[in-house]
């Protein structure tokens, strides 16, 4: 249940905060939701610490073996704590870093949400739900790097960070399921247990490929580094949160989360430690270049990353030691960096690092914590850092076998070390010494002290561990390594010195030669005038984008919107070959004489006047109103059928469907080219006249079959169970609403989804042509008197339609039909009962929520309940909760209707309001 | 069912399809829009009504009272029709700039 | 008659038409309808001024309205069958005296469902109904007709 509370509180905190209006309550809000969190996570400490795994479970999708579990033990705890702390912090320092921000509400909103699903990611004890919360990190993140939107920077990196991080999730999904079907069970627990039969399975290369691709692209391990750089162009706060604590180390949680599954071959080592190897120097070199400061935090992140993967990947028991200490410590003071190089931005007004100099005399406080963070990123002897770039230099020397790595491992480890001394010493000496600033826009002072208090406390810790590391973060570390390895926890020793050895060594060596690289650079070089490196590997992105963007509009320009008889052909066609093709499997048998015993004898009469108004539309080619009054008439006789072949049901849902349709494309016509060009060539012509032939054929066809197969047994159960299954006696209600209305729910929800992307559409179109339906004198009165009456008959048709021939979605449609004839009587989009975006959101709204109670009643999801209660002189009422689903399905498709024919009609602009 | 009610509604359907027809044909026949417009007008009118009216009397005898509600979409009729033949004539004046004016003979009854 | 009036006026039409509809003259359905009905008027309730209603002239305007739109239908009827490509068409122009929206449009209405005239438009600065007719020797008789036969009625229609 805690877990539970744990994984949902960010979520509804961010509901919530996305409907505040004042900045303080939502601070309050943000910032209790962290705590609360934190706090919780806090209770659970001692059971974890001590080796427990804490689990809660609830069947999600048993047919196909997914629940959504939660589970946390001591890695997961460890992550989840980083979350959430280094979340209230980042809470509190926004508070002040955007003081004034109306968007702070949004804002905190954006962050919880976040928060939720990091906290799903780390806590998710099953695999598909680990590779939902893993989605929703990154559409959460691409919000928030998107933030300053519509900055070009900003939309530019979000997309950048969506576009790698996405096809990460794709990855992963692809890696979940391959990986459940290997160790038999979604179940984290079963799935980590399964180590060897996952490594001896034939998929095992491709689960590798697929997880790592999912794990590099979010740890922007090489070659998808440059997502993280571009990120900076979101607030600070989020930088200092994503990049420090969060989104990032999500790849890196999957690294040592999965390690004693997938861990521990020669592909992994070879794949994890050369890819973080790259990264490690990538990110250290070009760190060392960036003019600007959270340039040069960025790839200073790319950088450790690359360090803790190359870890993971050497494989042995001291190294995940190693690369978990590393979590917390880079997490600390990373976390604190950003947050200082926020401060220096926030007052400075620009964080160029040619000009923002000598800051120590402004703001001495954030100086020194930002020195401290600093030299804890270079390895400084004294801060957490140092402690774990000795163990890292101690694993790249320890490293036996592979032999050319064995070899460079060491020398790798050594020139990182160096160049992280040398930013580190960069962003110290550039931002607060080195001269007077040049051209501030503004005039820096300390900030105020909320705002640097987050720093602080970070900078404390960083101190804290880096000297008595053992009481402070002993603990934890060793359950959280020990939950990583999955089996016994090796030797390891947390103290400060260690004597005189290899590792000191190096790190002396490292801090040496990194100063002096800077001071060479710096001095003789000219560090400053050095044009920005060329950050590898986003120019190859947008090249790809271009080009995927580029043969779209090639394939645009062939289908394009005055070619529509190419897209009826493409269509047509896609629909024959694809119905087609089972087809002609099955064996095909004429039943003649049956068939023509069930058709009553009026209805060839219709059905000739429906194929002669059909083959009427055709000859009018190029006059599109009268091919539409055809093509209604068609409709129309359509409806004549469906009643004469009793499908009372079919006969009203057509009538209304063509009512609306002609509506529609008559709205729609003025938008579409008004001249066809004629077809000349004869060629074209039989080809075009061939598809339509397969096209109605082939759809006459899979008709027939379908009416003359015996009836499958599941209508002949869906017509006998109508009223004892569902208290119905109309059984196609009853399947739309009951026996398929998870089906429904599905449609419904696609429906909504149709009508808003159309809507989206036309918001760029011209607003449509309505002058003549305007200033008419008896049309809005006309209007007025008929509407109650069209409510009226769509109440009664809904309220029968349980039982009669009716329905929650014919009703809708005459509903609709009325409220846009009186948004095109009034002349407005503005009508005051046409709301599509409340019909459709109420709509579905109620159809989930009926789903749900059935949940909270303690049946399936959409059980209906029904009973037939007699009430005093009402009498006997036959009531089912579906009648309330249906409810849903009538707000609908109101809103469908309303809002895709308005779009129509009016276009957005006028519609915005 | 009694025999006048069965000639009744003989006739009322008779009646209401003649009407229908004619009016048809005088789609068909009048020589330009605007007289087109009058002959569906009325026709429809008199046809739907007498065919309602039709099938009230016939399930008078089936459901009773109730069977008046086959006149409901007459109301609807009545307010449609002249709503519609009203658009059609202003759709067709915004194609004419060239209004007929309206006749100058006519003498001024408002004071 | 207020607008409170015009709630319950709208109120009992459409419980009327429930009724009717439903087709069972049963409590149950009775009580169902005064709901839908009084939800119906709560969401839709149109604004239209309206006054007390002399019944009596409504009823008189009815039959009127019934007896001519069956003469209209024989009179076009005859004019289709025999000379369809002779009528003599016209443009007339009816000063109305009428106050309100309501009763013009009403107006407009009638005289298209009656005999060989069909409302087109309503020039509200000049208080005149355009007016097509299909036949007609003497354009200036129909307009005195319309004005007699209906107007007069319609204006006497509210107490």
């Amino acid at each position: 249940m805690t877990l539970l509370t744990i994984c949902l509180l960010p979520w509804c905190a961010a509901l919530l905060l996305a409907r505040l209006r004042s900045a303080t309550a939502a601070f309050a809000l943000a910032g209790a939701c962290a705590l609360v969190v934190l706090g919780l996570l806090g209770q659970m400490a001692q059971a974890v610490w001590a080796g427990q795994t804490l689990q809660s479970s609830v069947a999600w999708l048993p047919a196909l073996g997914v629940s959504a579990t939660l589970r946390i033990d001591a890695l997961a705890w460890l992550f989840a704590t980083l979350v959430s702390g280094i979340g209230a912090l980042v809470i509190l320092y926004a508070r002040y870093y955007m003081d004034g921000d109306e968007r702070l509400p949004r804002f905190f909103a954006l962050l919880c949400a976040f928060m939720g699903a990091m906290l799903g990611v780390v806590l998710a004890g099953d695999l598909v739900l680990l590779a939902m919360f893993w989605e929703l990190t990154s559409l959460a993140s691409f919000l928030l790097i998107a933030f300053n939107a519509p900055d070009r920077g900003a939309v530019r990196g979000a997309r950048a960070a969506l576009a790698v991080t996405g096809m990460g999730g794709l990855a992963l999904m692809a890696a979940v399921v391959m990986l459940g079907r290997a160790a038999g069970s979604f179940d984290l627990a079963t799935v980590l247990a399964a180590g060897d039969v996952v490594r001896a399975d034939p998929r095992y290369p491709w689960i590798l490929t697929c997880f790592l691709l999912a794990v590099f692209s979010k740890s922007a391990q090489f070659p998808f580094q440059f997502w993280l750089a571009r990120a900076m162009a979101a607030p600070t706060p989020v930088s200092a949160y994503l990049h420090s604590a969060t989104l990032v180390k999500a790849g890196i949680f999957l690294l040592l989360r999965f390690y004693p599954v997938l861990g521990g071959t020669d592909a992994w080592f070879f794949a994890v430690s050369t890819a973080g190897a790259i990264t490690l120097l990538l990110g250290g070199v070009a760190a060392v270049f960036q003019h600007d400061l959270k340039g040069l935090l960025a790839y200073s992140t790319v950088s450790h990353l690359g360090l803790i993967t190359l870890l993971i990947g050497f494989s042995t028991p001291t190294a995940i030691v190693a690369a978990v200490f590393h979590v917390i410590n880079h997490a600390t003071f990373k976390a604190s960096l950003f947050m200082a190089a926020g401060i220096v931005d926030h007052e400075c007004g620009t964080r160029d690092l040619r000009n923002v100099n000598g800051m120590w005399r402004y703001m001495p406080l954030t100086g020194s914590l930002a020195i401290v963070a600093a030299a804890a990123m270079a390895g400084v002897p004294l801060l957490n850092g140092f402690l774990s770039k000795e163990m890292f230099f101690g694993e790249a020397l320890a490293l036996e076998g592979h032999d050319p790595i064995a070899l460079l491992a060491p020398l790798a480890a050594l020139l990182a070390g160096a160049a992280g001394v040398a930013y580190s010493a960069r962003f110290v000496h550039d931002v607060f010494f080195n001269g007077a600033p040049i051209n501030l826009p503004r005039t820096p002072h300390e900030p105020p002290l909320w705002m640097a208090a987050p720093v602080a406390v970070l900078v404390l810790l960083c101190l804290l561990v880096g000297l008595i590391p053992t009481p402070i973060i002993g603990a934890p570390l060793a359950a959280a390594a020990h939950a990583a390895l999955g089996g016994s926890l090796p030797s390891y020793s947390l103290a400060l010195w260690h004597g005189f050895n290899g590792p000191l060594a190096m790190s002396a060596l490292a801090l040496v030669s990194g100063v002096g690289i800077y001071a060479v650079l710096m001095r003789k070089r000219a560090l400053h005038q050095r044009p920005l490196p060329d950050p590898w590997g986003y120019r190859q992105f947008e090249r790809l984008l271009l080009t995927l963007a580029r043969s779209g509009v090639v394939l645009v320009r062939q289908l394009r919107g005055d070619r529509m008889r190419l897209q009826m052909a493409v269509l047509a066609l896609a629909a024959v070959l694809a119905a087609g093709w089972p087809l002609l499997g099955g064996g095909f048998e004429a039943h003649l004489p049956e068939l023509t015993a069930a058709i009553p004898q009026g209805g060839i009469i219709v059905w000739v006047v429906g194929a002669v108004f059909a083959i009427a539309a055709t000859s009018a080619r190029n006059q599109p109103v009268t091919v539409l009054l055809f093509l209604g008439a068609v409709g129309l006789a359509v409806a004549l059928a469906f009643a004469g072949l009793s499908a009372p049901d079919l006969s009203l849902t057509q009538l209304f469907v063509e009512v609306a349709t002609v509506l529609l494309l008559l709205l729609a016509l003025q938008r579409l080219p008004v001249e066809a060009p004629p077809v000349r060539s004869l060629g074209k012509r039989l080809r075009y006249a061939a598809i339509a032939v397969a096209g109605g054929g082939g759809t006459g066809w899979l008709a027939w079959e379908a009416m003359l197969r015996k009836p499958p047994a599941i209508s002949d159960y869906q017509l006998a169970n109508a009223v004892s299954g569902a208290g119905g006696t109309n059984a196609v209600n009853v399947i739309i609403v009951d026996f398929r209305g998870f089906d429904t729910l599905g449609e419904i929800t696609v429906l909504a989804a149709a009508a808003l992307i159309v809507w989206a559409f036309l918001a760029r179109e011209r607003a449509g042509v309505l002058g003549r339906f305007q200033g008419s004198f008896m049309l809005p009165t006309a209007v007025k008197i008929v509407m109650p009456f069209a409510a009226l008959v769509a109440v009664h048709l809904y309220l029968r339609g349980h039982n009669l021939p009716g329905g929650g979605f014919v009703a809708g449609l005459l509903l609709a039909i009325g409220l846009v004839l009186e948004a095109l009587a009034l002349g407005s989009w503005r009508s005051p009962h046409a709301r599509p975006v409340r019909w459709l959101a109420a709509g579905l709204g109620l159809a989930l929520l009926t789903g749900a109670a059935s949940l909270a009643l303690g049946y399936p999801f959409l059980t209906s309940a029904f009973g037939h209660p007699v009430l005093p002189v009402l009498g006997e009422i036959p009531l089912a909760s579906a009648a309330l689903f249906d409810l849903g399905v009538l707000a609908v498709v109101v809103g469908a209707t309303v809002m895709l024919i308005l779009a129509f009609a009016f276009g957005r602009e006028e519609g915005k309001k | 069912m009694p025999m006048w009610a069965d000639i009744c509604v003989a006739v009322l359907l008779i009646v209401g399809a003649l009407a229908a027809l004619i009016g048809t044909w005088g789609m068909l026949r009048l020589p330009d829009f605007m007289t087109r417009l009058h002959a569906p007008t009325k026709a429809a009118t008199l046809g739907a009504g007498c065919a309602l009216a039709a099938l009230a009397l016939r399930f008078y005898f089936v459901e009773g009272g109730s069977s008046l509600r086959y006149l409901i979409p007459l109301g609807f009729v009545f307010v449609t029709a002249p709503v519609s033949a009203h658009m059609l004539a202003r759709a067709w004046r915004a194609r004419h700039p060239v209004t007929p004016k309206p006749d100058p003979a006519m003498p001024s009854a408002s004071p | 008659m207020s607008r409170s009036g015009l709630r319950w006026g709208w109120f009992l039409t459409l419980w009327v038409a429930w009724l009717l509809l439903h087709g069972q003259a049963s409590v149950g359905s009775a009580l169902l309808g005064v709901i839908v009905a009084w939800g119906v008027v709560a969401w839709l309730v149109p604004g239209l001024p309206s006054k007390r209603i002399r019944p009596w002239v409504l009823i008189r305007l009815g039959a009127r309205v019934l007896i001519d739109i069956v003469a209209s239908n024989l009179s076009v009827a005859w004019l289709v069958m025999t000379r369809p490509s002779r009528t003599r068409p016209a443009w007339v122009s009816v000063p109305l005296e009428l106050p309100d929206d309501i009763r013009v449009v009403m107006l407009a209405a009638i005289v298209t469902l009656t005999p060989g005239t069909l409302s087109v438009e309503y020039d509200a600065e000049h208080a005149s109904l355009l007016v097509h007719v299909l036949d007609t020797a003497e354009p200036a008789a129909v307009a005195a007709e319309i004005k007699t036969r209906y107007e007069s009625l319609l204006l006497e229609l509210y107490a």
